[in-house]
């Protein structure tokens, strides 16, 4: 079977359509919003000991950029809004790696400079 | 008599295992447990004289609160290779404040020696352990005693171990980086008397106290300890311990 010349310019036409509207359905979504979550822990003396809150931290649906500050006693990470933890699930997270949750914070904007850890 | 003595090496260096975990104290123990969920495989190296062993340990967190441990020695002395033990090891711990920056927490350690071969010795021993971690200093103290038995004739006398560690951190610490402390470690042991079908055996029984210094570098989930132990003081007829050099490699996964 010989495929024409016309068939040949509608095959382009519907792969150049799909690809005009995918991208364009990419841009019309509104960037996903993010929630900064901020943790006081205690008990955080050490790096090695504390490998098993980052461990378990990590493991949220969408937690990113964690960082934990011994000197401080804290722990900041963000998730995507939609999956945005409860907070009787981070206390249980910092309780099974051995040290005491206490303050959490949830925030729609970055915590500032002098609140995330070092 | 040789016989008394060779168990009686064997019982003093089976008593808290050779695996130090995490802070803990390298020639005695401390109350760290691992986080749930969490394993913790060790490899130790252990130099005394031309006796070499090596002691391999796997430790689960099966609770935030309580850690099971497995452990099996082996050993190799002028060429001769042997499977000394299998231990299997719990660590409660039933005391925990964690402030900012620092940790008090105790804990309660029992475990099971069960020798590789009829000959050999086999324990259950028992440990109550507490101490500090914080970012600069540490403190570990600890005190066990343990009932040692043997398939022969020959029941070596039970044990009492207790050992006080302090420890400091030179530098700041920072989460991603790589970490060091440094630790002096004192451990006290005593041996009572042994008995041959049911007579106390006199020339045995005894104590010695050694000091050791010893480091523990961390990075990430990665940790070598490390140190050497001299022997500074002994009694009756228990020899303080030659000199010994022993390292540890862990993971947290």
């Amino acid at each position: 079977m010989k495929i024409t010349t016309l068939q040949q310019t509608k095959v382009w036409v519907i792969l150049v359509t799909l690809l005009v509207l995918a991208n364009t359905s990419v841009w019309a979504q509104e960037p996903a919003s993010t929630t900064y979550i901020q943790v006081r822990v205690d008990g955080l003396s050490c790096p090695f000991c504390a490998y098993g809150l980052e461990k378990k931290l990590k493991k949220l649906e969408g937690a990113k950029n964690l960082q934990i500050s011994l000197e401080n006693g804290m722990a900041t990470f963000e998730v995507p809004t939609n999956k945005k933890p409860e907070k009787a699930k981070v206390e249980k997270i910092v309780t099974d790696a051995g040290f005491t949750p206490r303050e959490i914070k949830f925030s729609s904007t970055p915590f500032k400079a002098n609140e995330v850890p070092n | 008599m040789k016989l008394v003595k060779s168990i009686l090496s064997i019982s003093l260096l089976s008593f808290v295992g050779l695996t130090a975990y995490a802070h803990e104290p390298l020639y005695g123990f401390g109350p760290h447990v691992l986080f749930k969920g969490g394993f913790g495989p060790h490899i130790t190296l252990n130099f005394t004289g031309s006796l070499f062993e090596t002691e391999y340990a796997l430790g689960y967190g099966i609770t935030p609160a309580w850690t099971g441990i497995l452990e099996t020695g082996l050993s190799n002395q002028n060429g001769n290779y042997s499977l000394d033990y299998y231990r299997l090891k719990s660590k409660y711990r039933f005391y925990l404040n964690n402030q900012k920056g620092y940790s008090h927490q105790a804990a309660f350690i029992s475990q099971l020696t069960l020798p590789s071969q009829p000959d050999q010795l086999g324990a259950f021993d028992m440990a109550f352990t507490g101490g500090r971690e914080g970012l600069k200093f540490y403190w570990f103290a600890s005190a066990g005693y343990g009932v040692v038995f043997s398939s022969t004739q020959l029941n070596p006398g039970n044990r009492f171990i207790y050992n006080f560690t302090l420890g400091y951190r030179p530098f700041k610490v920072k989460y991603y980086k790589p970490d060091l402390v440094l630790f002096v470690e004192t451990t006290g042991f005593t041996h009572q008397k042994s008995k041959l079908n049911g007579d106390i055996v006199q020339d045995t029984g005894g104590s010695y106290l050694a000091v050791a210094p010893t480091f523990f570098f961390t990075y990430r989930n990665f940790a070598v300890r490390g140190g050497v132990q001299f022997g500074v003081w002994d009694d009756k007829f228990v020899t303080k311990p030659d000199t010994n050099f022993k390292l540890t490699i862990e993971l947290h996964i």
